[in-house]
């Protein structure tokens, strides 16, 4: 067993009703916070392309400023071949002018998604293939603020192939076609000021390319971008929960080092998961407003990941520690239920890498363009998602069979001695108390979820509301995990509380016998006295 | 139990759809809230400028007919492309603009940039109109009585339901024009969201990022096409200010149109591209679409009368009450048999008919009963045709021996 003697067991209920009332209102802080302060987490821009004709003189088409492009329009197709495929550039210069005034990208933004719709009208004679597979000659460009109007730099160029899905849902001549979207880049940093993207769709008859894209008029570019008022509460928050977790993490393993026994593996777990909190709560994200950092999508992403494995991990030992039957002490013993986390996680590594690994050589890299990527990531994400359910039932079968045992030790509770009954009784409140409180934050969790989406999903227009369900799901859920690990770490570390040890007042010598199979100190015996003798004032 | 379960969950759904296709908003009914007071949503300079813009009122400047004319509506077929474009047409000052009431004049001075995308959203509205009512008795044809002002297109001068239809068809062609403007980057007054932002903390932009187009278009549309209703003061109960009152409710129809047409699309970007971060965007619709939504509102048009309080009323009680979506018009409908100025109403003498239809177009219904003429013809006309990228059409030409009917 862990140990008898965390601080849970001996804390009063008036303390750890305190206890909990203040952490609660820390979660509604965070809830506020994310609700009333911050904006949405992201925003969308949508620019409809301008339709550059190509001029062989400069290798960008701009349609702002000195030497921009001529613009052509195709609202209307003429019979005559006056222009072809390859002279067309789809051009989006953002940010677009907003407010009379030139905006630019602050770093403040993070990152930025690009997402294409195109608008293809239905007419009766031309008819479009579902699954069409259209190929993008594709260029990415920046520039910065004080540069001239024509030096963009190159970012990246590619040329893609991506599946168009287009339905004509009512054959009427005029009707768009209804298109899937389809994703064009994703840059994991928003380092400078104006980026420019350049679009061809070339058409060659001999290779089959791009024949059978019927009448296209307009290419619209959805630009998603973490707001930068999101950023800022996300890192002040970071930056303030960072020190004090590592605070409460560093009070905690002095209290275990004190001890005169060595760590039990729940403690060993608790540490581990604080470092990993504390990995996650660094606020890292402020160095990419100096430094251009394309890696830290990815970096947010495995931080994360690994927090989530460390917590899985960590609630499976902590139901294995609390069987009460045998005596498992090393994580070596949980090897069986822990490759399951292991292998999900390793899935989703090879899954995160192959799509954002490869968008940083290449920001218009999907691994969903091709079919064999698909089936890859599908695999992956299988992979991941068996390895969930073996997981769970791991988990479900270890806390039944913990409610099983307990049950069967509250039936022989009373025939006990008062030490041994003491003992587990502690040992119940313990896994009871995480369990109500799991439950709790999962609950939340998930509601925060449906909320987030459900607001996010049903476009409320005309209502300005107030609160910010997205924001609030994030920071308020990143603030009940950090809270969960922050009270399991208060909670569970060993107590000192009549350190000094006290007469073993009620103890009979059989108690003493059956303890000895235990790994416990005297000094927790003690501590469960002295917590037997403090139940009986209560 | 925990997050990562619906992290799993939703990396699957998420990208096995892609997309997630939403609901249009709802929004609530505003039909007797709409006072004729109104809280001016843009705000614009002292009037010092007053008075340079075009002259108040309607029937001003009716020689030249307008761009958008009134020719023969029969040439107009609802495929070809009828809408001016914008790159073609110089941008209008508002000094060469006429027709605009006095509010119009001054917001036009005020955003100039706006002049070219109204002018292309009130086209596209007609020649959508001229295309959804091209087999019908009225096709969206206006006599020179009701030619109105060339830059704000014509007005049935008829309460009548087409000319609920016309009036919400041109507010619904601007609204969708100026959001589309402000997606292209061509108008510079398309706001930002201020919502929630610290003072003097950071620009509007990067904190919270840009408000959506379509509220931009809804809102200038509604304060630039409602000031028209509003600069005249009616005495309450008067035909007029009921026509006003109409037109009002119309306009909010159809700039509610391009609001509950539009799709809500979403993009799941979260942790590993999973949907625990999602964000939602609208997707304006196209006119065409505007337009036969518009059409089933007109078919579904509720008459009402103007109360001696100002008020509109439904004229028949066992009808419910219009929401700010439906049109609703005043008086009847002329049939448009016979040509009637006043009514605006030119006749179908000379239309096409459709012998064997039995429907709008067809020659019993189309020609009021009045007989048709046949000709036999020849004509040579472009078919089959195939839309090709880049850029052009490849059509076959037909060789047609058909009789053509005309009304008598």
């Amino acid at each position: 067993m862990s140990g008898g003697g965390v601080i849970l067991e001996n804390l009063s209920g008036k303390k750890l009703f305190v206890l909990v009332l203040v952490l609660f209102i820390c979660q509604i802080g965070c809830f506020l916070l994310g609700g009333l302060l911050a904006p949405t987490p992201s925003t969308t821009d949508m620019v409809l392309a301008s339709k550059c004709i190509y001029n062989q003189s400069n290798p960008w088409s701009y349609i702002r400023g000195t030497g921009q492009c001529v613009t052509h329009e195709l609202g209307s197709y003429t019979s005559e071949y006056n222009l072809v495929a390859n002279d067309i550039v789809f051009t989006f210069q953002i940010p677009t002018p907003r407010d009379g005034q030139t905006l630019d990208y602050s770093r403040w933004q993070q990152n930025m998604i690009g997402v294409l719709n195109f608008d293809i009208e239905y007419h009766t004679g031309t008819t479009m293939d579902r699954n069409f597979v259209l190929t993008l000659d594709t260029k990415l460009g920046y520039r910065n603020i004080g540069d001239r109007d024509d030096d963009w730099h190159l970012y990246a160029a590619s040329v893609e192939k991506r599946n168009l899905d287009c339905v004509a849902t009512e054959k009427i001549d005029g009707h768009n076609y209804q298109c899937s979207l389809v994703p064009l880049f994703e840059l994991g940093s928003l380092f400078h000021d104006y980026y420019l993207i350049n679009i061809k769709i070339p058409v060659d008859e001999q290779m089959g390319i791009n024949i059978g894209l019927g009448h296209l008029k307009d290419v619209w570019l959805v630009v998603i971008n973490q707001n930068g008022g999101f950023t800022y509460v996300w890192i002040h928050m970071k930056a303030i929960i960072f020190p004090i977790v590592v605070g409460i993490l560093l009070w905690f393993w002095y209290r275990v080092y004190r001890l005169a026994r060595k760590p039990v593996l729940l403690e060993q777990m608790l540490l581990i998961i604080g470092i990993i909190l504390s990995c996650l709560n660094f606020p890292i994200e402020s160095l990419s407003l100096y430094y251009d950092m394309p890696y830290m999508l990815i970096l947010q992403d495995l931080r994360q990941g690994v927090f989530y494995a460390a917590l899985l991990s960590f609630w499976l030992i902590f139901a294995g520690e609390h069987l009460m039957d045998s005596h498992q002490t090393s994580i070596l013993t949980y090897w069986k239920h822990l490759s399951a986390v292991f292998i999900g996680c390793v899935a989703l590594f090879a899954f995160e890498m192959s799509e954002r690994g490869t968008q940083l050589k290449n920001p218009f890299y999907t691994i969903w363009a091709t079919n064999t990527g698909t089936n890859l990531a599908m695999a992956f994400i299988l992979l991941a998602l068996l390895s969930g359910i073996c997981y769970f039932v791991f988990l479900s079968f270890m806390i039944w069979r913990v409610f099983c045992n307990i049950s069967i030790r509250r039936s022989a509770l009373p025939a006990m001695s008062n030490a041994r009954r003491l003992h587990y009784e502690g040992s119940i409140y313990r896994f009871k108390f995480l369990m109500l409180a799991t439950i709790l934050c999962a609950f939340v969790t998930m509601v925060e979820f449906v909320l987030g989406q459900v607001s996010e999903g049903h476009w409320r227009w005309n209502e300005n509301s107030e609160i910010n369900y997205g924001s609030a799901f994030l920071i308020g859920v990143y603030g009940m995990w950090n809270i969960y690990i922050f009270a399991l770490i208060i909670l569970y570390s060993p107590s000192h509380k009549h350190w000094p040890s006290e007469m073993d007042v009620n103890n009979s010598s059989s108690d003493t016998i059956e303890f000895s199979r235990l790994p416990t100190e005297p000094t927790e015996m003690s501590s469960l006295a002295a917590f037997s003798k403090k139940s009986a004032f209560d | 139990m925990h997050i990562n379960f619906a992290v799993f969950i939703c990396v699957l759904l998420c990208y096995v759809n892609g997309v997630r296709a939403g609901h249009a908003s709802s929004l609530k009914s505003h039909y007797n809230k709409e006072s004729p007071s109104y809280a001016q949503q843009i705000p614009w300079t002292p009037p010092e400028q007053a008075g340079v813009g075009g002259t108040a009122g309607e029937g001003t400047g009716v020689a030249g007919g307008g761009p958008m004319g009134m020719g023969d509506p029969l040439l107009l077929s609802p495929s070809s492309p009828s809408t001016p474009t914008l790159a073609t047409d110089p941008p209008p000052k508002c000094s060469e603009v006429s027709g605009l009431s006095v509010g119009q004049a001054k917001l036009c001075l005020l955003y100039e940039e706006h002049l070219s995308s109204i002018r292309y959203g009130i086209q596209s509205g007609l020649a959508e109109c001229r295309s959804q009512f091209l087999h019908r008795r009225w096709n969206c044809s206006m006599t020179a009585e009701n030619i109105g002002s060339p830059f704000l297109g014509p007005d049935l001068q008829t309460s009548s339901r087409e000319a609920a239809f016309v009036q919400a068809i041109k507010a619904a062609g601007v609204a969708h024009a100026m959001a589309r403007a402000c997606r292209d980057g061509r108008l510079n007054t398309c706001s930002c969201s201020r919502s929630g932002r610290p003072k003097d903390l950071r620009r509007d932009w990067v904190w919270g990022g840009c408000g959506d187009n379509m509220e931009y278009g809804y809102k200038f549309t509604k304060v630039f096409l409602d000031v028209k209703e509003k600069d005249k003061r009616w005495k309450k109960g008067s035909p007029e200010q009921g026509r006003s009152l109409m037109n009002l409710h119309n306009n909010e129809a159809g700039r509610r149109a391009v609001l509950k047409k539009s799709r809500v699309t979403c993009k799941c970007h979260g942790v590993s591209g999973s949907c625990s971060l999602i964000t939602c965007w609208q997707q304006l619709p196209s006119i065409r679409e505007l337009g036969e939504y518009l059409k089933e509102k007109y078919e579904g048009a509720i008459e009402v009368r103007a109360t001696k309080r100002g008020r509109l009323q439904i004229r028949d009680p066992r009808f419910s009450l219009p929401t700010a979506s439906d049109l609703v018009y005043i008086d009847d409908s002329p049939n448009y048999c016979i040509k009637n100025a006043t009514a605006g109403s030119i006749g179908t003498h000379g239309r096409e008919c459709n012998r064997t239809s039995h429907g709008t177009d067809g020659c019993s219904l189309l020609c009021c009963g009045r007989g048709y003429n046949t000709q036999r013809l020849v004509t040579r006309e472009k078919c089959e045709c195939k839309f090709h990228w880049c850029c052009f059409v490849q059509c076959k030409t037909c060789i047609r021996n058909a009789e053509v009917h005309t009304c008598k």
